[in-house]
C-alpha cells in the first residue's frame, strides 16, 4: 500500500514536470536507452520546435483526443455501405476537422506529445502501445504533410466480397518524395541494379537528373540465359493472359501443355510465376481437373507459394530437397510476391523460369487511379508507359533470378504473345535483349521447346576457358595507355 | 591485379577481369571524379515541369547479374578512401564516405563479406606498397598506435545485434525487441536497480555507456560483420547496437537497409549525422519508387484497431491513476493564488478539464 501510494506520487510528480517542458517547449535531451521511435516526419518537414499546443498539453485531455480520432478512423473504416472509399489526404483532413472537430494543426503533435507521454509515464513495455503510435504516425503524418498523398478504405479483400475485412491506408503516391532529402544533402548517389530498364522513366519519377545511365553488357563466349517468347500453342491458339483470353480453355491447355513439356525435358528445378494469386490457384484448379498436374507429377514435384509465410517456407524447403536429391520440382510462384522478392533460385535450383503473362498491377482500384493521376500531372508520365514499365521490370527480375555467376545458366520462358511486341521488348535489360536472337520470338510450343532442349545439352557441355575473354593487368595498362594517346 | 583508372590505383582481387567489369569501375570513377570537379559550383537545375532537383550528383547503372558488380564497386570504393586517406589528411578536406543501402539484412551480410574479402587484399597490397612511405605528422597524432586502414560496418537493427541472453527473439518484428530492450536499459530501470538487485539490466548498454563517458573509444580498423560485432561486444563487455550505431557516423564505409537511411523514424537518430560527403549507393534499385513510397504509407486493419483500443486503454488508466492528484494540487494552488489576489495568467481551457476530480 505504501509503496503504490509513493509511486502514485512519484509517477505524479513527472507529469507536472512533463507539463512544465511542453509550456516551456524545451525537452531535456533523451537517453540514447530511453529513445523512443521519431517523428514519420522528413526533417525537411519538421517544424523549427515542437511547442505543445494548450489544449493537448494534459494528458488526459490528449487521451481523449486520441479517444476521439480513433472512434472517427473507426467509423470512417466500418461504414455498413462496404464501399470502396478514396480522398486526397487535404479532404481528409477537413473531414476530420469537420467530424471529429480536431483541427489539423493540433494533428501534427501527436506523435511527439504520444513519445514525451510514454517517457513520463515511464511505460517499459511499449509494444502493448504499438497499435496507439500507428494511430498516432497517422494522425501526425496527415497534420504535417499532404501534398500528394492519398487516404483509401477497402471494405473487403477482393477475393471475398462477402467477409467484412476493412484496411484503411495511408498512401504516399509521389516517389520522390522519401528521396529529397537524400537528394538534397549528399555530394553523390548511385542507384544500381541487373534490371533497370527505361532508365528515363526513373529519372521522372524520382526527381533526379543523373549526370550518367549506363547499362552495361554481359560478356561470355556463350548466352547462359536462353529467353524466349512463347506466342501460340500446339493449336495455334494465341497465349495470353489478358482479361478476356486468360481463361479460354485452349489457353488453359495450351499453358498447362508447356509445363508438361519442360517438366519432361528440364533437369532439377523450375519456378513458374503468375501474374497475381487467383490467377494461379484459377490456373491450377483448371489444370489439375485437365489431369495435366497429376501428368507432371511424374517428373516432378509441385509445390507453390501461399499467402501463409509458413506454408511458403515449407514449400521452398521441399522444392530444394527435390532439387538435390533427384528429379527436382516446380515451384508456382506470384510476380509480385515475397518469393519474387527475396529467394535466389541459383544454379540448379533455377534452371527454367516461366513468366505467365505480363504481370500488370490492378488498375481499377481508387488508389491506382490517384497514382497514375498524379504521374501524369506531376511527371509528365503517361498511364500507359508507366503500367508496361511496372509490369514489365518485375518480368525481368523474376526472370533473371536463376543467374548467379557466369558457370550458371537458365531458360527464361516468357509465356505471352504479347512479348513479341517492341515496346514490351525493349524494356527488358539490354543483356537480357542482348541473347535474345530474333528466332527466340513468336513461337509455338514445340519450337519453343526444341529450342531449349538444344539449349540445355549444349550449355551442360564444358566450356573451353581459353575462349572467355578476361583481361590481365597488361591488358588493362595497354587499353589506359591508348585511350591517353587517343 | 593493380590496375590504374585515371590518377587513382585501383586493387583488384582477382588476376584477372572480365571488360564489363572494367568498363563499370571506369564510369563510376569518372562519375564520382566529376562530382569533385564541380563541387564548387553547385547549382538547382531544374526540369521542364519546374521541379526543383537536389544538389546531389545522380547516377543510373544497370549491370547484369553474375558479373560481379558487388567486388568491383568494392575494389573502386576501397581504393579510392585508401588513397584519400594517404594523400590528404582530414583537415584539408573531407574525405569521403561510403553509405550502401540494400533491400534486406540477408544482402547486407553479402555486402559485408565481399567487402571484408576486397578489404583483406588491398590492405596487405597497400602496406606492402608503402613500406617505409613517410607518415603524415597529423595522421600520427590522431592515430598514434594504429596503422593506417578503414572501418567497415553493418548495421540494423537491435533483433539482429542484441546479445543480451534474456531476450527472446520470437517474432519478426523489430518493436518486441526494442520493447524487451527497453524494460532493462531505461535510465529509471538502470536508476532504480542500484537499490534493487533483482531487477535485470543490461550490463552490455552499461558497458557502452561506460566507453562513451571516455568518448575515445572507436572500432578497430577492418570490415565488422553482424557476426563479429556480436563477438568483439561480448568479449568486451559493450552492446553491439549501440556501438554500431555510433560507428555509423565515424565509420568509413557503412552498409544497412534502405529504411535506415530513408524511413524519418529510424534515420533521424541514425543517419542524420552523416556529412554530406558521402557516396550514397542504392543496390537492387529496382523497386525504389515503391519501396520509398511504402516508407511514407500507414496501414491499419482489423488487428490494429484492436491493438490501438487496448493501447488507448491502458494509456487511459495510467493517466488517470496520476493526474486526478494533480487536477485536485492545481485547483488547490489557483485557488489559493487568487484568493492572495495574484493575477496569474492561467490557460483558459484548464478549467474546463478540471472539473472531473476523482
Amino acid at each position: 500500500m505504501h509503496n503504490s501510494v509513493k509511486d502514485n506520487e512519484m509517477g505524479t510528480r513527472r507529469l507536472q514536470e512533463e507539463y512544465q517542458r511542453l509550456v516551456s517547449g524545451l525537452s531535456p535531451p533523451v537517453e540514447p536507452s530511453d529513445e523512443l521511435p521519431a517523428l514519420p516526419i522528413r526533417t525537411i518537414d519538421l517544424l523549427p520546435s515542437y511547442v505543445v499546443p494548450g489544449n493537448i498539453r494534459q494528458p488526459e485531455h490528449f487521451v481523449v483526443l486520441l479517444k476521439r480520432f480513433f472512434g472517427f478512423i473507426h467509423g470512417y473504416m466500418t461504414d455498413p455501405d462496404m464501399k470502396h472509399k478514396g480522398e486526397t489526404a487535404d479532404n481528409f483532413v477537413e473531414l476530420i476537422q469537420r467530424e471529429a472537430l480536431i483541427e489539423e494543426n493540433i494533428l501534427k503533435y501527436f506523435t511527439h506529445r504520444l513519445n514525451s507521454l510514454l517517457n513520463a509515464l515511464q511505460i517499459r513495455n511499449t509494444y502493448e502501445y504499438r497499435g496507439v503510435r500507428i494511430l498516432s504516425d497517422l494522425a501526425t503524418m496527415l497534420g504535417s504533410q499532404r501534398q500528394g498523398f492519398y487516404v483509401t478504405v477497402d471494405p473487403y479483400d477482393d477475393r471475398t466480397p462477402t467477409s467484412f475485412d476493412p484496411v484503411l491506408q495511408l498512401t504516399c503516391l509521389d516517389p520522390a518524395f522519401a528521396l529529397v532529402p537524400s537528394t538534397q544533402k549528399f555530394k553523390m548517389i548511385v542507384f544500381q541494379s541487373s534490371v533497370l530498364p527505361a532508365m528515363s522513366m526513373y529519372a521522372k519519377l524520382l526527381s533526379i537528373n543523373p549526370i550518367a545511365s549506363r547499362s552495361f553488357p554481359f560478356t561470355y563466349p556463350r548466352n547462359c540465359l536462353c529467353p524466349v517468347v512463347l506466342s501460340r500453342g500446339s493449336d495455334q491458339v494465341a497465349v495470353s493472359t489478358q482479361r478476356k483470353a486468360r481463361l479460354d480453355p485452349s489457353v488453359v491447355r495450351n499453358y498447362g501443355a508447356l509445363l508438361v513439356e519442360l517438366s519432361k525435358y528440364t533437369p532439377d528445378g523450375i519456378v513458374a510465376f503468375f501474374p497475381s494469386f487467383h490467377y494461379m490457384e484459377e490456373m491450377l484448379a483448371r489444370w489439375n481437373d485437365m489431369g495435366l498436374i497429376t501428368t507432371i507429377q511424374r517428373f516432378k514435384l509441385v509445390v507453390a507459394e501461399t499467402t501463409s509465410p509458413t506454408e511458403t517456407a515449407l514449400a521452398l524447403q521441399n522444392y530444394r530437397r527435390a532439387c538435390d536429391s533427384g528429379r527436382g520440382a516446380l515451384m508456382f510462384s506470384i510476380a509480385r510476391g515475397s518469393v519474387a522478392d527475396s529467394v535466389d533460385f541459383d544454379g540448379k535450383y533455377g534452371r527454367a523460369v516461366v513468366m505467365f503473362g505480363i504481370p500488370f498491377s490492378e488498375v481499377d482500384t481508387k488508389l491506382m487511379k490517384a497514382k497514375l493521376d498524379l504521374f501524369e500531372r506531376k511527371y509528365n508520365v503517361s498511364a500507359e508507359d508507366y503500367l508496361t514499365f511496372d509490369a514489365l521490370r518485375h518480368t525481368s527480375h523474376c526472370i533473371t533470378k536463376g543467374l548467379h555467376n557466369k558457370r550458371d545458366y537458365g531458360l527464361a520462358i516468357l509465356a505471352d504473345r504479347r512479348y513479341n511486341k517492341e515496346d514490351k521488348r525493349r524494356l527488358l535489360p539490354r543483356w537480357v535483349q542482348d541473347q535474345t536472337p530474333e528466332n527466340h520470338l513468336n513461337l509455338s510450343t514445340e519450337a519453343l521447346m526444341q529450342i531449349c532442349r538444344r539449349f540445355l545439352k549444349e550449355i551442360a557441355q564444358p566450356i573451353d576457358m581459353s575462349d572467355v575473354q578476361l583481361l590481365t593487368e597488361q591488358d588493362i595498362n595497354l587499353l589506359s595507355k591508348k585511350i591517353h594517346t587517343e | 591485379m593493380k590496375i590504374q583508372i585515371g590518377s587513382l590505383p585501383v586493387y583488384f582481387p582477382y588476376d584477372r577481369i572480365y571488360p564489363e567489369q572494367y568498363e563499370y569501375m571506369v564510369e563510376l570513377y569518372r562519375v564520382i571524379h566529376t562530382n569533385d570537379q564541380s563541387k564548387s559550383n553547385k547549382e538547382k537545375r531544374k526540369t521542364s515541369s519546374g521541379m526543383k532537383h537536389g544538389t546531389a550528383m545522380t547516377a543510373m547503372f544497370e549491370m547484369p547479374r553474375a558479373t560481379g558488380h558487388l567486388t568491383c564497386m568494392l575494389s573502386l570504393i576501397c581504393s579510392l578512401l585508401f588513397h584519400e586517406r594517404e594523400t590528404t589528411t582530414r583537415m584539408s578536406g573531407n574525405w569521403s564516405k561510403l553509405v550502401f543501402c540494400t533491400n534486406s539484412v540477408i544482402q547486407m551480410e553479402k555486402v559485408m563479406e565481399e567487402c571484408k574479402f576486397v578489404y583483406q587484399y588491398i590492405k596487405k597490397h597497400v602496406v606492402v606498397a608503402n613500406e617505409g612511405a613517410m607518415v603524415d605528422d597529423d595522421l600520427t597524432l590522431e592515430y598514434p598506435d594504429l596503422e593506417a586502414g578503414l572501418t567497415a560496418v553493418g548495421f540494423s537493427s537491435k533483433k539482429n545485434l542484441c546479445i543480451h541472453p534474456s531476450i527472446v527473439i520470437d517474432s519478426p518484428e523489430d518493436s518486441r525487441v526494442d520493447a524487451q530492450c527497453r524494460s532493462i536499459t531505461a535510465s529509471w530501470i538502470r536508476e532504480a536497480a542500484r537499490s534493487d538487485p533483482t531487477l535485470t539490466t543490461c550490463s552490455y548498454y552499461d558497458g557502452w555507456e561506460q566507453q562513451e563517458k571516455t568518448n575515445q573509444f572507436k572500432l578497430p580498423f577492418g570490415v565488422h560483420t553482424i557476426h563479429d560485432l556480436h563477438a568483439m561486444g561480448r568479449k568486451e563487455g559493450w552492446c553491439p547496437y549501440f556501438t554500431t550505431k555510433k560507428a555509423v557516423q565515424y565509420a568509413d564505409i557503412v552498409v544497412y537497409c534502405y529504411s535506415n537511411l530513408l524511413d524519418p523514424k529510424i534515420s533521424s537518430t541514425v543517419s542524420d549525422h552523416l556529412s554530406k560527403e558521402c557516396i550514397v549507393v542504392f543496390d537492387d534499385a529496382y523497386k525504389i519508387d515503391t519501396v520509398s513510397s511504402e516508407l511514407f504509407s500507414v496501414h491499419v486493419d482489423e488487428p490494429v484497431l484492436r491493438q490501438i483500443k487496448q493501447g488507448i486503454r491502458l494509456l487511459e488508466n495510467r493517466v488517470q491513476r496520476y493526474f486526478s492528484i494533480i487536477v485536485i494540487s492545481y485547483v488547490t494552488i489557483v485557488r489559493t493564488l487568487f484568493v492572495l489576489g495574484e493575477g496569474m495568467h492561467i490557460e483558459p481551457l484548464f478549467f474546463s478539464c478540471s472539473c472531473t476530480i476523482v
